[in-house]
């Protein structure tokens, strides 16, 4: 008999014992221990033979506790071959299609190739289309929850203070605001004013519909005009939901880096690179959306478009001091956001022509 | 064991040099050592009264690497059901290569146990974000809620983990009880808090102590010898060099900067702060575990054996941060290769004695156990090591 060396341990104690294993042609399995006065016979059905990995060893678990450590990997792939004896079942065809990916350079290439691709295709589409599932499914209630927690946090770390605009310029911006906002159908919005040393002169929408204006933005704009293109354009965020999306967006990106790393600290880190250059991309999209919205909104309202672009290079040039702040470099550049404000104003120029 | 897992590895035919290196010092020591794939490995030569033995990793990155990203590719075309078999898979080959004298260990568990403890900790993963979402009120009260399953969860991990790890035939078992474990997860935890971070030592090290004591392997139990002084020591001299190294820093670099107008904070200042906490974080992470897992592994015994492991902090401090930025430059794709280089560098400085003789254990009683404590307290990053 043509035994496979192998080392017996009975599984009561840590005592090896040198032995010999066979697979016979009816579906046994034979251990011949310290030579051959002490076999063991089992059948193949009780017995476990672990999957191959690399050459790593392997302990076949025999009934009772018992187990067989192998090292020779080849020599027992051999034996389970002819014992299976031209019918392999699927198990055994998937372990060998695993040992071949993982052993060789083509499998691994291979797989290395379908993960590049479902990555790639998952942030392309999947990304957008998951976001937008998630806002289709969050209930307007729990949106406006979030943009609570999150004002009462910006509120707690002192980033937002009060406002000291004075009432009556906040009720002519407020009027502006209210009308804005029954002309284009958006519910729920809610205008906010506060000053904050923070973020500067600045507008932003929350999730659930709170748009805050700050006290240095009011300052900057230089007509009223200005002030309704840039609550307009913040406007168009709470319209298309954009906040809850980023948020959904992005811990769709940190699920599918975990399951890619697996481990979320690991993700985390090597997400810093793509997961920026992602958000940037998403949120220019975005912040597109938001200002075709304004436009279309301004042009109703006799307002040139311009008045955005305008407002936005002046801002430009206030942050401009101190290095790029992080919201411009998620916005597109504020002279090619004026260039489409100024041809969304001839678009509308020659469309009244053609009236 | 995984607590190397969590770490490093450059391949190994670059890093095989350094490895022989030590290969050639660990022979003069007189220890077992073999050449990686050698079949049955020669027998420890022995000293006086005891003989020392290295354990080995033969572990290599570029075959890990193999494996890895195949398990990446069905993970995410299965959507994450194969993750259980991944596991199992990398488990095996990891502790398939490290060796104690002739053998190496053995992981062994079912990988349908781990899919079914994996979903148990998705629901709660997915209905704590909900909370945390809805309002911090909501997520507290739902830790709240979950913070008396912790003991059990922990329990559960630790068992399912050394019951899974084998050795010559022989498994590993925890344990551990209900109240013991309680009052080392969540209760000296709180206690840490409302003492401001004092109690943590304390606490660190009778989490050690819980988890080595209870651990068995056959039928006998480990032992641990270590005090809660040198852990305060560790952190009390992170505590101080964080400290110092905060106000040394800000006379050197912030105070010069700082102009006669208060209005306009330096440039200096605003990114001095978050580089300082991060490069901070970064340095005292991995002192206290370099330090930490030191002392915790010279500390334990086993019957006649100790062990003894000599972690330097350069080393670490190295190993992690190459492979932090070689993580970011590679977009995760170097992170098995990160996890063999901790995981080689920990496992080749760690020694155990053993008596003369041939040493022969008895296992314990061991049963199956469902999985979801393992997978639990990987999600909240409670696996510790063998």
């Amino acid at each position: 008999m043509n035994g496979l060396p192998c080392r017996y341990y009975d599984g009561r104690t840590s005592t090896p014992r040198e032995a010999e294993m066979t697979i016979t042609a009816d579906g046994n399995l034979i251990v011949a221990i310290d030579g051959i006065e002490n076999r063991e016979l089992h059948s193949l059905s009780d017995v476990r033979i672990p999957h191959r990995i690399a050459d790593t060893p392997r302990h076949v678990r025999l009934p009772g506790g018992a187990s067989c450590e192998v090292r020779d990997n080849d020599a027992l792939d051999e034996m389970q071959v002819r014992s299976d004896s031209g019918r392999q079942p699927v198990g055994r065809r998937f372990e060998r299609l695993l040992h071949r990916l993982d052993s060789t350079w083509r499998g691994a290439a291979a797989a290395l190739a379908v993960t590049a691709a479902i990555l790639l295709s998952f942030t392309k589409w999947g990304t957008p289309a998951v976001a937008r599932l998630v806002v289709l499914a969050t209930p307007p209630e729990l949106e406006a929850v979030i943009g609570e927690n999150l004002m009462t946090l910006f509120l707690q770390l002192d980033v937002l203070t009060p406002t000291e605009v004075d009432e009556s310029r906040q009720a002519e911006i407020l009027q502006a605001f209210y009308e804005m906002k029954d002309d284009t159908g958006v519910e729920g919005a809610v205008l906010g004013f506060f000053s904050s040393a923070r973020f500067g002169p600045n507008a932003f929408a929350l999730p659930g519909g709170t748009v805050v204006i700050t006290d240095e933005l009011v300052e900057l704009a230089e007509n009223d005009e200005e002030i309704i293109a840039v609550l307009a354009h913040e406007l168009g965020h709470v319209a298309r939901r954009h906040v809850l999306r980023r948020i959904a967006e992005r811990s769709s990106m940190l699920v599918l880096w975990t399951a890619f790393t697996g481990d979320v600290s690991v993700a985390a880190l090597s997400l810093l690179g793509p997961d920026q250059l992602l958000a940037q991309r998403y949120s220019r999209v975005a912040e597109r959306e938001a200002d075709r919205f304004a436009f279309d909104y301004l042009l109703d309202a006799d307002i040139p478009p311009t008045r955005l672009g305008d407002l936005l290079q002046r801002l430009e040039g206030a942050h401009g001091a101190g290095g790029v702040p992080s919201w411009l470099a998620s916005h597109p550049g504020a002279e090619e956001r004026a260039r489409d404000a100024a041809g969304a104003a001839e678009r509308a120029g020659g469309a009244e022509a053609i009236e | 064991m995984s607590e190397g897992n969590t770490g490093a590895g450059i391949d190994a035919g670059v890093e095989s040099k350094p490895d022989s290196g030590a290969s050639a010092e660990a022979w003069s020591l007189g220890e077992t050592l073999a050449s990686g794939r050698d079949d049955h490995p020669p027998v420890a030569t022995e000293s006086d009264e005891s003989r020392t033995q290295r354990l080995r990793c033969t572990a290599d990155g570029w075959e890990y690497f193999r494996i890895w990203i195949v398990n990446v590719a069905l993970t995410l075309l299965t959507l994450g059901v194969y993750s259980a078999w991944a596991k199992v898979r990398a488990r095996r080959y990891l502790y398939g290569h490290i060796w104690l004298g002739d053998t190496s260990f053995d992981y062994t568990a079912n990988p349908v146990a781990i899919l079914r403890g994996r979903i148990l900790v998705a629901f709660v993963a997915v209905a704590l974000w909900f909370a945390n979402l809805l309002s911090l009120w909501y997520y507290y009260a739902a830790l709240a809620v979950l913070a008396p399953l912790v003991p059990w969860v922990v329990i559960r991990a630790r068992t399912f983990q050394l019951r899974n790890s084998r050795y010559r035939g022989v498994a590993f078992d925890f344990q551990g009880r209900f109240w013991d474990a309680a009052v080392w997860y969540p209760l000296m935890a709180v206690a840490s808090f409302v003492t401001f971070g004092l109690a943590w030592p304390f606490r660190i090290f009778g989490r050690d102590r819980f988890l080595i004591e209870e651990s068995r392997f056959g039928n006998k139990r480990f032992r641990f010898i270590g005090e809660a002084g040198p852990y305060y020591g560790v952190y009390i001299f992170v505590w101080v060099m964080t400290v110092v190294l905060f106000i040394g820093s800000c006379i050197v670099l912030v105070l010069p900067s700082v102009g006669s107008d208060p209005e306009s904070p330096s440039p200096t200042a605003a990114w001095f702060v978050p580089v300082f906490g991060v490069l901070a974080g970064l340095f005292s992470f991995i002192y206290i575990r370099a330090r930490l897992l030191s002392y915790r592994w010279s500390c334990t015994q086993f019957g006649d054996s100790d062990f003894v492991l000599q972690l330097s902090f350069g080393a670490m401090l190295w190993l992690y941060a190459s492979n932090a930025v070689l993580i970011i430059a590679t977009f995760g794709l170097f992170t098995p290769f990160a996890r063999i280089r901790v995981l080689r560098y920990v496992v080749d400085q760690f020694l155990v004695m053993q008596p003369l003789g041939e040493v022969t254990f008895e296992a314990g009683e061991a049963q199956r156990l469902g999985a979801a404590g393992a997978e639990a307290a990987g999600e909240f990053g409670l696996e510790i090591g063998i």
